[in-house]
């Protein structure tokens, strides 16, 4: 993994903050990679309900901003069955604690 | 800069004010073909109405296409105002304290907003509703920053959209949205 303990740790507590402490979050592809350089933060979110678009829009901001980097949010809110993409991320990813 | 290239940078921008006008007619139009607030049910019951989903399709290009032409023509203004354009970010402060933009948070969530669309859910008819009725709300604030934009172009460069066929229904729906 390609992510310090400190964006590790911010990560957590704009999600936390912003869609519930229970919301377990995923980071799945390229940061995964220590070969790899840069590239977008891909993140799989599971809260236990859709939060609104306005919401999630605003998570991306301030990810964005606090890491100063691209990142993409994939949402599974736990309330739905998880899409074949979202079983994916959730199997090869690695759960930020 | 030069006479030419200053008229050359007039021109763009009474052109870039044009497709303003036009955009928000257009975008204004494709909204009014739709029965507010968009549901799940309702979207699930016209799934294969090609028309319903050309409809869509065409607010959200329209919607995309309105705030690009307004970040366009933000710039032009600026520099033809002799503020600083090195960045986006520094012409959306100028513009925030004109009072053009209500805030540069807003306007990034609006892109930010309509960009995250239509990722993964093409057949989540819940997600689609829920996408289409936030532009449905947020597209009052770009109709509202367009008005703002031209009046300032009107009142400090004297400068009006190049063809204006679209300035009296332009009027009317910004006017309604300020």
């Amino acid at each position: 993994m390609r992510l310090t303990q400190q964006q590790r740790e911010l990560i957590l507590q704009s999600v936390h903050s912003r869609l519930g402490p229970e919301t377990r979050t995923i980071l799945f592809g390229s940061q995964l990679d220590d070969q790899r350089h840069g590239g977008d933060i891909d993140l799989l979110l599971e809260p236990p309900t859709m939060p609104p678009l306005l919401q999630r829009a605003q998570l991306k901001l301030a990810l964005e901003s606090a890491l100063g980097r691209p990142v993409d949010l994939v949402i599974h809110p736990l309330d739905r069955p998880a899409t074949p993409f979202q079983q994916l991320a959730r199997l090869q990813g690695v759960e930020l604690q | 800069m030069t006479q030419a290239i200053l008229q050359a940078q007039r021109t763009h921008l009474a052109q870039l004010l044009d497709a303003i006008q036009r955009s928000t007619y257009y975008l204004h139009a494709t909204e009014q073909r739709l029965p507010w607030p968009l549901t799940a049910p309702l979207l699930e019951a016209q799934k294969k109405n090609a028309e319903w989903f050309e409809t869509l399709a065409a607010m959200n290009e329209r919607f995309a296409k309105l705030q690009d032409i307004l970040a366009s023509a933000m710039r032009h203004t600026a520099l033809l105002m002799g503020e600083p354009t090195d960045t986006f970010l520094q012409v959306l402060a100028w513009f925030e304290k004109q009072r053009v933009i209500d805030s540069i948070e807003q306007w990034q969530l609006l892109r930010t907003a309509r960009n995250l669309a239509a990722h993964d859910y093409e057949t989540d008819y819940e997600q689609i509703a829920e996408h289409f009725n936030a532009l449905h709300a947020l597209a009052p604030v770009l109709y509202a920053t367009a008005g703002r934009l031209v009046r300032m172009c009107q009142q400090h460069l004297h400068l009006t959209p190049a063809r204006g066929d679209f300035a009296s229904e332009f009027n009317t729906i910004t006017l309604s949205n300020t």
